[in-house]
């Protein structure tokens, strides 16, 4: 029981600490380029804001448009309960890796008939680079979690992983591991639209890829896109955090695992999140038709995972 | 003890589609409906045969029909009563429509050609004897044909020659198994491989999958697959690609597995035939990005499914050598599970193209766009055909290609396929995702944005129609739903048909690995609990046109389906064909067109030599014939001498 409660608690805190981390992301991009910039919380504001506003709908959109918004936040939802954060066991054992990657195809899938909803340009053209873009992710996505799986043992069950992890001790440091997560790390700025892939600040411009679909929304239906595409990154992290460097977790419920566990994910979270963030500020966003180069390196390595998962 | 029943089942199984395929000859009027009702009636009795086979057991018959070859009987054991159940429901959902369409009129000699496909397909997919089976194969060849020549008849033959080139591999890899078991009964044979001998039996796997291939799309015969799916009508199409292919793969999988049976030793064959099928996989989803008509789109991605399917065989040819049965079981399964759903989605996604195109009288898909205001309840339907065909849960699609996945990750560390598996795995990846663009492009630029062309667009499909199409929606959430429950009967089903020792560990564990209903319960949740809450806050939703920087928008101004697939286009385009066609349509109001073209390359570098060189050789043979009654009488006597010295000299 008392796990049970943990797990729904650390889903709950993921969920509540999205906002604050791409706030901690935005505060530390601005930092690196010499300004101010807003309030961590300030994505908190912006969430807040947009649900409180009223909206306004494309006339040529359909039915479906409308239910998007619900369908992304309700996908994001059942993925921040599936995905460990602090302790080992998650809400809703449910499902495994792999249906974790589908899920983030169906939210891909909706965001991406929702660009085409108005019939404009810039969300056509947003979700076409999106689909081209994600072509190439998803094979690496699946393989950098098979040499995971591989190298715990062929469970592809979301909590049997860390346990497998730990449990196996420094050993585990193989070059298959770092491998499979320097793939993962790779999709992990692609999926989230962060540069070199995408230039999430930009508003409007011909480079972009996810804004773009997210043009026709306002209002209710854009905080709530924000939202889930603030949860998407969170999920991302901690998928990067609690699968491929799992110490530090709660392995018990005991409160001084629990605290540790805590301090640990924290730690690791903040850290990936400062790396995107020290990229974000070093690396110009690639032209669309270097970026096939950018995601075959991370199939490549992710197949190297694999191979030295029975080389070595 | 069901003996009676079973003389009943059968009979009210293909008395009624034996009735109508006469009916449909007679010339009146109301013929075809009767016909399509009788038809109607064999495929609802269809349905019954898997309740009836878990009430009492196989159902064996044998047709009173005098022949020189054996008897004809049927077996009806797990597998083919589950295939035939499905494939009925499928049927019975495609004749629902085709009767409720309201602009299509059914002919009586379509309807007859129709119940002659039902009555071979489901023979196909229970006969027990070879000549039976051969029959019923032959024939289903025979009435896709009829069906199809309709409008293009070029298509048709295409079909019928590619087709019979297969049907000519699966009789010999037929007959060389009767040499050597000498029973007509298939239900005797098993494990015949043991006795053919390594290169026999390998021989004969590779005819099987090359025959059957031709029906399912395997490159390079898929050449009539296109073609004939833009051109038949559009139930043809959705019986075609989906009944048609359960029975193929059905009678492959029983050849494989059951009749002839991997061992092993099988490992080259294996692996060229993954390599064959994950090039069909990749190539048919790649070639479907640049297609401009929806069913051609369908017609590539059915290819992409089925090579799929063709894939898990040969990974489960592959584990005969080292792996265990459980695994090999997990992956049949996977195969036989994939092609159940691809027909429900399948037809389902076929008819509701179907209905567009009667309704828009448009078949490109950039003349369409906005559907989903005109007809809502037609995009729904098709947004589950759409979802399901792109693997997200909790349709379908996604149960068997979540066990795809598995299964190959399970075989990790199997020796000899360590780099294998994960390719098989990126194929798997790779060209199921780009489906997925394909079927959101399918659907984005038919059903959303704003209508591209100016036709009014007459919604003369009826209402009643969408009765069909919803049942098949509601199959293919139900068996995504339930997909653990069908994976266990499926799995014992091919222990039952194969010499695969029974294993249930590995089928029990991936069933605790994923729980379907729950997943599916807790996003419902999620999505309504989403909605309830910000409906709470009421808040006013106003609507205006589009955002366009100011100027007035046409119908011209939104990306176009073959913009939205360039991209990928450009990062691929080594393995596209050449551009055959920019066409510049300039009209008077100085408006341009421009559209793009691409070549199908197995056409231009495979098919046009081998024409080019038959008509050479014919032209060279003809200009032997050239009409004189003088050189004939030459030739005969040329022919009487060289005759008359051979007998001289043996």
């Amino acid at each position: 029981m008392i796990e049970f409660v943990l797990s729904a608690a650390q889903s709950v805190l993921m969920i509540a600490l999205a906002p604050l981390f791409a706030g901690i992301l935005k505060k530390a991009k601005a930092r690196m380029q010499h300004r101010n910039g807003s309030s961590i919380f300030q994505p908190y504001r912006d969430v807040a804001k947009l649900l409180r506003k009223n909206e306004t709908v494309s006339e040529s959109s359909s039915l479906l448009f409308r239910f998007i918004p619900y369908v992304c936040f309700g996908s994001m939802v059942l993925l921040s309960l599936m995905t460990p954060f602090f302790f080992v066991d998650v809400a809703a054992p449910y499902g495994d890796l792999i249906s974790m990657v589908y899920i983030f195809t169906l939210y891909r899938l909706m965001m991406v008939l929702g660009g085409l909803e108005g019939g404009s340009v810039f969300g056509g053209m947003g979700s076409s680079r999106e689909m081209m873009m994600s072509v190439l992710i998803e094979p690496s996505l699946l393989l950098s979690l098979m040499a995971l799986a591989g190298l715990t043992g062929g469970s592809t069950a979301v909590s049997d992983i860390p346990r497998e992890l730990i449990g196996m001790g420094v050993i585990v440091l193989a070059p298959a591991l770092v491998l499979a997560a320097s793939s993962f790390f790779i999709t992990l700025l692609a999926e989230n639209s962060r540069v070199p892939f995408d230039n999430p600040s930009t508003h409007l411009e011909l480079t972009m890829v996810h804004e773009g679909m997210l043009v026709e929304y306002s209002g209710r239906g854009l905080g709530l896109m924000d939202l889930s595409s603030m949860m998407r990154l969170m999920i991302f992290s901690s998928m990067l955090c609690t699968l491929f460097f799992p110490w530090g977790m709660a392995l018990t419920a005991s409160p001084f695992a629990i605290f540790v566990g805590l301090a640990a994910i924290f730690a690791k979270v903040l850290f990936v999140t400062l790396a995107i963030a020290l990229i974000e500020s070093y690396l110009a966003k690639y032209r669309l038709f270097r970026l096939p180069n950018l995601l075959t390196a991370s199939f490549a390595l992710s197949l190297m995972a694999m191979i030295s998962l029975y080389i070595l | 003890m069901f003996s009676v029943y079973e003389e009943l089942f059968i009979s009210l199984m293909f008395i009624p589609a034996a009735a109508g395929a006469i009916v449909g000859m007679i010339p009146i009027k109301c013929s075809g409906n009767v016909a399509a009702f009788l038809c109607g009636t064999s495929a609802f009795f269809g349905i019954l045969s898997y309740p009836l086979y878990l009430y009492g057991g196989d159902i064996a018959f044998t047709f009173p029909l005098p022949s020189a070859w054996g008897p004809y009987s049927i077996l009806i054991d797990e597998l083919p009563a589950m295939m035939i159940s499905l494939s009925s429901a499928v049927f019975l959902a495609v004749l629902a429509h085709m009767i409720f369409s309201v602009s299509v009129s059914a002919e009586g000699r379509y309807s007859s050609t129709i119940c002659a496909l039902f009555i071979s397909c489901m023979l196909a997919m229970c006969a027990d004897t070879v000549i039976l089976l051969l029959i019923a194969w032959e024939a289903v060849t025979l009435s896709t044909f009829l069906m199809a020549s309709g409008k293009n008849g070029a298509a048709a033959w295409k079909f019928l020659v590619i087709a019979h080139i297969g049907g000519l591999m699966v009789i010999c890899a037929f007959l060389v198994m009767l040499s050597y078991s000498g029973d007509h009964t298939l239900s005797s044979w098993s494990d015949l491989g043991n006795a053919m001998g390594l290169p026999a039996s390998c021989g004969a796997i590779a005819l099987l999958f090359m025959g059957f291939g031709t029906k399912l799309g395997l490159i390079p015969f898929h050449v009539w697959i296109p073609d004939l799916y833009a051109s038949a009508p559009t139930h043809t199409s959705a019986l075609m690609s989906t009944v048609s292919s359960n029975a193929a793969v059905m009678i492959l999988f029983k050849s494989i597995f059951g009749y002839i049976g991997v061992s092993e030793g099988m490992y080259v064959l294996a692996v060229i035939l993954m390599a064959a099928s994950s090039f069909t996989a990749v190539w048919s989803a790649l070639e479907s990005l640049v297609q401009t008509e929806p069913k051609r789109i369908l017609a590539y991605s059915g290819m992409e499914n089925m090579a799929l399917v063709l894939l898990c065989f040969s990974i489960g040819i592959l584990f005969s050598d080292g792996g265990s049965p459980g695994l090999m079981t997990v992956v049949l399964v996977a195969g036989l599970f994939h092609v159940m759903n691809h027909s429900v989605f399948k037809s389902l996604m076929i008819l509701a193209v179907g209905s567009a195109e009667d309704c828009t009288g448009e078949t490109a898909i950039e003349k369409m766009g906005g559907l989903a205001k005109i007809m809502p309840a037609f995009s729904l339907v098709a947004l589950v055909a759409v979802l399901s065909m792109a693997a997200i849960p909790p349709f379908n699609g996604f149960a068997s290609e979540w066990l795809m996945i598995q299964s190959m990750m399970g075989g990790e560390g199997i020796h000899m396929t360590e780099i294998i598996l994960p390719l098989g795995v990126a194929v798997l990846g790779i060209s199921g995702m780009m489906a997925a663009v394909s079927y959101a492009r399918l659907y984005g630029f038919m059903f959303l944005g704003r209508p591209r062309s100016e036709k009014p667009v007459s919604s003369k499909v009826g209402t009643a129609v969408l009765v069909p199409m919803a049942a098949l929606a509601l199959l293919c959430f139900a068996m995504g739903i339930f997909c653990s429950q069908i994976m266990e009967k499926l799995a014992r089903g091919v222990a039952a048909a194969t010499s695969i020792p029974s294993d249930d560990s590995f089928v029990n564990h991936l069933s605790g690995t994923l729980n379907m209903p729950i997943m599916a319960g807790i996003l419902l949740m999620a999505i309504f609990a989403a909605y309830v809450l910000s409906r709470a806050f009421r808040k006013k939703s106003a609507r205006s046109p589009t955002w366009d920087c100011g100027t007035p928008l046409d119908e011209n101004m939104q990306y176009s389906s073959m913009g939205f697939s360039q991209p990928l286009v450009r990062v691929f385009h080594p393995l596209y064909g050449d551009v055959v066609e920019i066409s510049d349509d300039e009209s008077s109001e100085n408006r341009k067109r421009y559209s793009i073209k691409f070549a199908e390359p197995f056409v231009e570098h495979l098919y046009v030599p081998i024409g080019n060189l038959i008509m050479r050789g014919a032209r060279r043979v003809g200009s032997t014939q050239n009409g004189n009654i003088q050189t004939y009488l030459g030739y005969i006597l040329a022919v009487l001498v060289v005759l008359l010295v051979a007998v001289r000299f043996v």
